[in-house]
C-alpha cells in the first residue's frame, strides 16, 4: 500500500486584493487572430503573394513566414513580459537603451500605423467592396453594381468610401471600451463565418465547375487566357527558393502582422509571459491553418500559376482584361449563393473596419505611454468622462488614417502597406536590440523576470539568443527592398528612406522640445523617468 | 543668464516644494530602497508612501536532504549552499515576497492552520516594515527629508503599532498635517470595498463620512495635498479589470474589460474641496494622471513584483502644480 502524502506547498498566500493573475490563453489567441485579420490577410494570401512573387510557393511562403514570425513573437512576448505596461516596446527600449532612440522609433511606428490603418480602410473601396459589387454585377446581371465597383476603385471613390471608413472607425471608438470590444467580438465571429463559407466552397469545388463558372461570370477575362495574357504583359515565373523566401520574409510578415500587437497592451494583460507568448503563437497557428488550408483546398483544382497570373494582371492594371484575384470572388464563383455571398461580404468589410479599430486602439495606447513620460501633452491621453474612450488620441490617429487613405488613392493601398512593413521593421530594431542587451544592462530586473523572460538557451539568456535571431530576421526585412528592388519600392528607395529619416528627425525634435519645455517651465527633467535608480 | 537656458529641474523660489510619492510597495525591498534613493537623488523636500506597505505571500523554502528547494514564479529553485540560499532570499524580498525556511512537515502544518499562517504573516510583515523604517531614517534623515506614511487596504491592522514605533517616519492616516505654511497633507488609507474584503475595505457610506470629516479640517484648500490610497471613481487612475462573480477577469474578443474601482465619495470630496494635488495608489495598472477641476490627481502605479519602483515627483508652488513626472526604475 502506498502512503498518500500531501504535496508541499509552493506559496503561502494571505487574503489581499488583486490576486487574480490570469486570463485565458484562448482569449489572447482570439485577440491575436483579430489583429492579424482574417479579411486583409486572406486577401493578401490569395492575391498579393502570387501576384507580386509569381512562381513562389504560397504554402511554403506561409509556413516559412509563420516560423520566422513565431521567433519574432517570442521576442516581443518577452518584451511585453519584461515591461508589462502600455507601449511595452517603447517602455523597455527607453529604459534599457535611451529615450533618444526609443521615442523616435516609437513615434515613427505610431505615425506609420495611423497611415497604414488608412490604407487598410482603403482596401474596402479598392478590394473588398469591388470584389462583391463585381460579383453581384456579374453573377446577378446588375450593371449598377459593376459601375459602382469601377467608381469605388477610382481615386474619387477611394477618397469617398475611404473617408467614410475612417469616420466610421473614429466614431465607433467614441463608444465605451466595452462596446468597442463587443464590435470586435462580433467581427471575429463574422470573419470566421466568412472563412467557413470560403473553405466550404473550396472543399466542394472542382476544376470543371470553377473554369465553367469563371468563363460564364467573367467573360472579359476567360480562364484559359489568364496565364497567356499575363505572360504577354511581362509576367515571368520565378520558381527559385529565393523568390519564395523573399516573399515569405516581406509578404509573410505582413500577412501575419498583428500576432504580437497584444504586447502594446501588456499593461492590461495579466500574467503577461504566458498570455503574450501563447497568444502570439496560438494566433499564428490558427491563421496559418485557415490560410494554408484555404490555399491547399483551392490549389487542388486551380494551379498557383493561374492565381499568380490573375493577381499580376490586377496589380499591373492590364486594360481590356477583367481580373478579380480575390479569395471571396473565387468562392463566389464556386458557390454563387446569395446567402454565402452576403456572409462573406459583411464578414470581410466589417473585419476590415475592425482591423483599423485595432490599429487606432494600439497606437493610442502607445501615445498614452508617451504622455505618462510627459513627452507629449497631457490632453492626448485624456479619456472621456462617461465612455472612457481616448478621444483625443484616436482623433489624431484618424487624421493620420485619412492621410493613409489619400496615399492609397494616389499610389496604392498595397504600396502604402509594403512601405509600412519596411518602416515598422526599422522601428522594431530598437526594442529588439533593447531585448538582446536587457539581461546584461538590466541584470537585476532580468533576474526577477517572470516566466520565459529569464529562461536560458545554451547557457545564455533566451532573450539574447532569440533576440539575435529576431534581429537578423528584421534586418533581412529591412534589407530586402534594396536587395530585390523589384519587390520593394522599385525606383523609390531614396524617397522611402528620406520619408523615414524625416519622421525620425521630427521625433527627435519633439523629444528635445518636450525636454526643454518641462525643464524650463515646470522644473522637471523628463530624463528622470528613464533613469535607473540604484537602491539605497 | 537668460531663463531659456536656465537649468530649472529644481523647485523654484519661496513657497515651492518638491514631493516624491509612491504607493503599493507590497513588501518589495528593491522598490522601497529605490524609493529612498530617488527621494535623495531628486532633491525631494517630502517623501510620501500612499499605502499598501506589506507583501501578499510567503515562499516556503523547504529544507530537505541537506539542500533547499523553493518555487518562485512557477520556477523550481534548488539551492545547494548557504550562499545560494541567501541570494535567493534577497531575490524573494526584492519582489515583495517573504520567505520561511522550514521542513516539509512544517510547511504542510502551516498551510493547514489559518491562525498559524496569519501569525507567520504578521511576524514577517512587521519585521520587514521595521527594517524599512530603520533604513528610511538612515537614508532620509541626513538629507532632511520627512517620510509620511499611511497604510493601505491590504495592510493588516498590526502594522499600525509598528509605524507608531518609528522615530522618523510618521503615520498620518486620518490626519491633516501641515507640511509648510502653504501646504497641508490630508491622508487616509481607507478604501472602497474590493471583492476580497481586505482589512481596510469600507462601504461607500463610511468613505463618505470619513472624507467629509477629514476635509472639514482643511484650513487652506487651495494649497491642500490629498494623500489617499484609494483613487477617485471614474477616472483614468482607477481603471482595473472587471471581474466575474467567481473572481475571474472578464474579457471579450480577447480583450480585458476594464472598470472603475475608485471611491465615489473621494471623487465628490475632491470636486468640492478642489485641493491643488491628490495622490493615490491602489490600482497598480492604472498609472497615470487625471484632472478633477483644478485638482491634479496622480497614481504612480506599481510593479513591485518585478522589483521596479514607481513614483511621482511633483514640483508644487503655494497654490498650483508647477510640474510633475512619473518615474520608474
Amino acid at each position: 500500500m502506498t502512503a498518500i502524502t500531501t504535496p508541499t506547498p509552493r506559496l503561502f498566500v494571505r487574503k489581499t486584493s488583486g490576486l487574480i493573475r490570469t486570463i485565458g490563453v484562448g482569449g489572447a489567441i482570439v485577440f491575436g487572430v483579430h489583429c492579424i485579420s482574417l479579411s486583409s490577410s486572406g486577401i493578401l494570401t490569395f492575391y498579393s503573394v502570387p501576384g507580386l512573387w509569381p512562381g513562389a510557393n504560397i504554402l511554403v511562403v506561409l509556413t516559412l513566414s509563420a516560423i520566422l514570425c513565431a521567433m519574432h513573437g517570442y521576442t516581443f512576448s518577452q518584451i511585453g513580459a519584461a515591461a508589462p505596461r502600455a507601449g511595452a516596446d517603447y517602455t523597455l527600449a527607453s529604459r534599457t537603451l535611451s529615450p533618444w532612440l526609443a521615442f523616435p522609433a516609437s513615434f515613427a511606428l505610431v505615425l506609420f500605423s495611423g497611415l497604414v490603418a488608412g490604407s487598410l480602410i482603403a482596401w474596402i473601396p479598392t478590394v473588398a467592396l469591388p470584389a462583391f459589387l463585381r460579383a453581384t454585377g456579374i453573377l446577378y446581371q446588375q450593371s449598377w453594381a459593376t459601375d459602382l465597383a469601377t467608381f469605388s476603385q477610382s481615386q474619387t471613390g477611394i477618397l469617398v468610401f475611404g473617408t467614410a471608413g475612417v469616420l466610421i472607425t473614429l466614431i465607433s471608438l467614441f463608444f465605451p471600451t466595452r462596446t468597442v470590444v463587443r464590435f470586435m467580438g462580433i467581427g471575429f465571429v463574422l470573419g470566421l463565418a466568412a472563412w467557413a463559407v470560403i473553405l466550404f466552397a473550396f472543399a466542394t469545388g472542382s476544376a470543371e465547375t470553377f473554369q465553367a463558372n469563371w468563363d460564364k461570370y467573367v467573360p472579359g477575362g476567360p480562364y484559359a487566357q489568364v496565364i497567356p495574357t499575363a505572360e504577354a504583359n511581362g509576367l515571368v515565373f520565378d520558381r527559385s527558393f529565393q523568390n519564395t523566401a523573399v516573399a515569405g520574409l516581406i509578404m509573410g510578415f505582413w500577412i501575419f502582422y498583428g500576432y504580437y500587437i497584444p504586447t502594446f497592451f501588456a499593461g492590461e494583460v495579466k500574467e503577461a509571459p504566458r498570455t503574450l507568448l501563447w497568444g502570439a503563437w496560438g494566433s499564428l497557428a490558427v491563421t496559418w491553418a485557415i490560410f494554408a488550408g484555404g490555399v491547399w483546398l483551392f490549389t487542388r483544382f486551380v494551379p498557383q500559376d493561374w492565381m499568380a497570373a490573375e493577381g499580376y494582371l490586377f496589380i499591373s492594371g492590364v486594360e481590356g482584361f477583367d481580373s478579380n484575384p480575390f479569395v471571396t470572388f473565387y468562392a463566389s464563383v464556386l458557390q454563387p449563393n446569395v446567402i454565402f455571398f452576403l456572409i462573406m461580404a459583411v464578414g470581410f468589410i466589417y473585419t476590415l473596419i475592425n482591423l483599423a479599430q485595432t490599429y487606432f486602439f494600439y497606437a493610442s495606447r502607445i501615445m498614452f505611454a508617451w504622455s505618462f513620460d510627459r513627452i507629449v501633452p497631457e490632453w492626448i491621453s485624456n479619456v472621456h468622462a462617461e465612455t472612457g474612450s481616448p478621444r483625443n488620441a484616436v482623433l489624431l490617429i484618424a487624421i493620420l488614417a485619412e492621410l493613409g487613405v489619400l496615399a492609397s488613392a494616389y499610389y496604392s493601398a498595397l504600396f502604402v502597406q509594403l512601405n509600412f512593413v519596411f518602416y515598422a521593421a526599422i522601428t522594431m530594431i530598437v526594442p529588439i536590440v533593447a531585448a538582446i542587451v536587457y539581461p546584461y544592462r538590466k541584470r537585476h530586473l532580468w533576474e526577477q523576470g517572470a516566466g520565459h523572460v529569464r529562461s536560458m538557451i545554451f547557457g545564455l539568456p533566451s532573450m539574447t539568443v532569440v533576440g539575435i535571431g529576431t534581429l537578423a530576421f528584421i534586418l533581412l526585412l529591412v534589407a530586402s527592398p534594396f536587395l530585390w528592388p523589384a519587390v520593394g519600392f522599385g525606383d523609390q528607395q531614396g524617397q522611402a528612406l528620406a520619408i523615414f529619416g524625416t519622421i525620425v528627425v521630427i521625433g527627435l525634435l519633439i523629444f528635445a522640445a518636450a525636454r526643454w519645455y518641462r525643464r524650463s517651465r515646470e522644473g522637471i527633467d523628463i530624463m528622470a523617468t528613464f533613469q535607473e535608480i540604484p537602491p539605497a | 543668464m537668460p531663463s531659456l537656458f536656465r537649468r530649472a529641474d529644481r523647485p523654484g523660489p519661496s513657497g515651492s516644494i518638491r514631493l516624491i510619492q509612491t504607493a503599493d510597495l507590497h513588501g518589495s525591498n528593491a522598490a522601497f530602497r529605490k524609493f529612498l534613493a530617488a527621494a535623495r537623488q531628486h532633491g525631494a523636500n517630502h517623501a510620501i508612501v500612499t499605502g499598501d506597505l506589506t507583501g501578499k505571500a510567503i515562499v516556503p523554502i523547504i529544507r530537505q536532504n541537506g539542500r533547499y528547494e523553493a518555487w518562485l514564479f512557477d520556477n523550481r529553485e534548488v539551492l545547494e549552499t548557504e550562499a545560494e540560499l541567501e541570494r535567493f532570499r534577497a531575490r524573494v524580498g526584492d519582489v515583495g515576497l517573504y520567505d520561511h525556511v522550514c521542513d516539509p512537515e512544517e510547511a504542510r502544518a502551516i498551510e493547514a492552520d489559518p491562525d498559524r499562517l496569519h501569525a507567520l504573516f504578521v511576524e514577517k510583515m512587521n519585521a520587514r516594515l521595521r527594517e524599512w523604517l530603520v533604513r528610511a531614517a538612515e537614508v532620509l534623515a541626513p538629507a532632511g527629508i520627512p517620510l509620511w506614511v499611511i497604510p493601505g487596504n491590504d495592510d493588516d491592522p498590526s502594522v499600525d503599532p509598528v509605524l507608531a514605533e518609528s522615530e522618523y517616519a510618521r503615520n498620518v492616516d486620518h490626519q491633516v498635517v501641515e507640511l509648510d505654511e502653504h501646504h497641508e497633507l490630508v491622508s487616509m488609507g481607507d478604501t472602497s470595498m474590493t471583492p476580497w474584503a481586505c482589512p481596510r475595505d469600507y462601504p461607500e457610506d463610511h468613505m463618505e463620512r470619513a472624507v467629509a470629516e477629514l476635509f472639514a479640517r482643511v484650513r487652506n484648500p487651495a494649497g491642500a495635498i490629498v494623500n489617499m490610497h484609494c483613487p477617485p471613481r471614474d477616472t483614468k487612475i482607477d481603471q482595473c479589470p472587471a471581474l466575474t462573480k467567481d473572481l475571474r477577469i472578464e474579457y471579450e474578443a480577447g480583450q480585458v474589460i476594464m472598470t472603475s474601482a475608485g471611491s465615489a465619495a473621494i471623487r465628490r470630496g475632491l470636486e468640492q474641496l478642489q485641493p491643488v494635488l491628490s495622490l493615490h495608489g491602489h490600482i497598480h495598472e492604472a498609472r497615470g494622471v487625471h484632472r478633477i477641476g483644478r485638482t491634479l490627481c496622480l497614481n504612480p502605479g506599481s510593479e513591485y513584483a518585478e522589483g521596479i519602483m514607481k513614483a511621482s515627483i511633483v514640483n508644487l508652488e503655494p497654490t498650483r502644480v508647477k510640474g510633475y513626472i512619473l518615474i520608474s526604475g
